[in-house]
């Protein structure tokens, strides 16, 4: 065989060899544009056009390689869906930041300090956004399998917001000069959302957060700086906190 | 010190542009001449006179050499190295990607649902999506606990595949029947309890309400929880905005 034969033979065996990899690896997206078909066909819709695409890079340090994860909001219609996918290498994971992850005329998420609001907000000139937050335990006890539930402080942040498109709105959460993920008291809702929702057992170590709908209201403001509407939202305590 | 032959051979390697194969080049030039030399010391030919007869064989060291260059082209040969190394490192990838990564568990779960796929009865309701292709069938209406379970049978194929354990947006759909929408239960991690709702719907907790996913094929047995047997569900799906719904009816025994 000659030198231009084995050199076809060998790219035709990469081109199985680059399948069989793609199937191992689970058919991983790579672009905006591959994650957005991937989740519709998750969803089970179409016509996805990406709303707000953001993205983040981390390394740990015992890891070879960094993390990418992309945060997709996107519509279709007045439905609006939103995703998560973390890449290390070639692997990249699905995640999902919210549940349900598609909303009808409205949706609210978190990203990377920063929540955005998608709706129809061609008639909007401004908005604030406010979160509130209650510490929250649940005390659990192995041998009754019961929970104790107790509730204490309750806190209520406020941030103004900006509008990014008629179609989304943005409000940074995140405070210069508050480490995140410090342990004790916060004042910060990065911190309050970590750390004020915790589940416990009795007579063990160790804690762990709870899943809790923090109440969300955005006052929307017209063009006049007057206020024109408000929205009831809710979101996720897992979404405000971004070390995790 | 260096022979003739191996000044021979430096100058004939010496044209050779692509530098890959200038070792191999001399080898099989060595054997060459190392097996005339053998022929003439066979036929009686001093050892010297045998070296020199037969390095005058191979022939002038510049032509030999551009000859040699033309049949290894340098593109040529970088480019088989670079098919040699893709080769090479995408069945490394492959290996770690089986092993490493812990990939055969998802080509296991999928060849399993991919193996699990029934088809679909021809009397289920069927709606044709841009990705998918879904089916729906009513099936067995038992009690439970006091309560009416309707199973409902869903086959969603998929036009292109994806991940075995992404799941399928069946979550998302909603259900009515007679009396109105069948509420989803939500599990509430606070009170560690799914909101209490007067009927709701579920994915199939007994042995015989499998689900499988395959790469391109999912099934799902959903159980509907209600206070009186149906008589007929409709499923759409207005989170997505899509104007489908399909209608499954269950013959009432008097």
């Amino acid at each position: 065989m000659n030198r231009g034969r084995k050199i076809l033979r060998n790219l035709f065996l990469s081109v199985l060899l680059a399948l069989l990899v793609y199937a191992l690896l689970d058919f991983p997206p790579y672009t905006v544009q591959g994650m957005l078909d991937r989740m519709e066909r998750e969803y089970l819709v179409s016509d996805l056009e990406p709303v707000v695409v953001r993205g983040k890079s981390f390394k740990f340090g015992n890891e070879t390689f960094a993390n990418h994860t992309t945060f997709l909001l996107a519509r279709t219609g007045d439905s609006y869906v939103t995703g998560v996918f973390d890449r290390s290498a070639l692997e990249v994971y699905h995640g999902v930041n919210r549940d349900p992850g598609i909303m009808k005329g409205t949706l609210c998420a978190a990203f990377n300090g920063t929540i955005y609001v998608a709706g129809d907000f061609a008639d909007v000139g401004s908005a604030s956004v406010e979160v509130t937050v209650q510490r929250t335990t649940r005390l659990y006890e192995r041998d009754s399998e019961e929970s104790e539930l107790t509730y204490g402080e309750r806190k209520t942040f406020s941030y103004p917001g900006v509008k990014l498109s008629d179609a989304v709105l943005a409000f940074s959460y995140q405070e210069e000069g508050i480490s995140p993920g410090a342990w004790g008291p916060n004042t910060g809702l990065e911190g309050a959302a970590y750390n004020w929702y915790s589940s416990l057992t009795k007579g063990e170590g160790g804690r762990g957060i709870l899943h809790a709908d923090l109440p969300v209201t955005v006052t929307l403001y017209g063009r006049d700086g007057e206020v024109s509407g408000a929205l009831e939202l809710s979101i996720d305590n897992y979404e405000l906190y971004a070390w995790w | 010190m260096r022979n003739n032959f191996q000044i021979w051979v430096d100058a004939v390697c010496g044209q050779v542009r692509f530098w890959p194969d200038q070792k191999a080049i001399a080898r099989e030039l060595r054997v060459h001449y190392e097996d005339h030399v053998k022929d003439l010391l066979r036929l009686g030919r001093s050892q010297e006179l045998a070296e020199e007869r037969a390095l005058a064989a191979m022939g002038d060291a510049q032509e030999v050499g551009r000859a040699l260059d033309k049949v290894h082209k340098p593109w040529l040969g970088w480019l088989w190295e670079v098919s040699r190394c893709m080769v090479l490192g995408l069945a490394v990838m492959a290996l770690v990607a089986a092993f490493a990564i812990n990939s055969l568990p998802n080509i296991l779960r999928g060849i399993q649902g991919e193996l699990a796929w029934e088809t679909p009865p021809a009397t289920a309701a069927r709606v044709e999506l841009e990705h998918a292709t879904l089916w729906a069938a009513p099936e067995e209406i038992t009690k439970r606990e006091g309560q009416t379970v309707a199973a409902v049978r869903l086959w969603i194929q998929m036009h292109s595949p994806m991940q075995t354990n992404a799941g399928v947006g069946t979550w998302y759909f909603t259900w009515r029947d007679e009396e109105g929408e069948l509420p989803l239960r939500k599990f509430d991690s606070i009170h560690q309890a799914y909101v209490p709702e007067r009927r709701y719907w579920q994915f199939g907790e007994s042995p015989d309400a499998v689900s499988s996913d395959g790469w391109i094929r999912f099934q799902r047995t959903v159980e509907l929880v209600l206070d009186e047997p149906p008589q007929w569900v409709e499923i759409s799906y207005p989170l997505s905005g899509q104007d489908w719904a399909m209608l499954l009816t269950w013959e009432v025994t008097p």
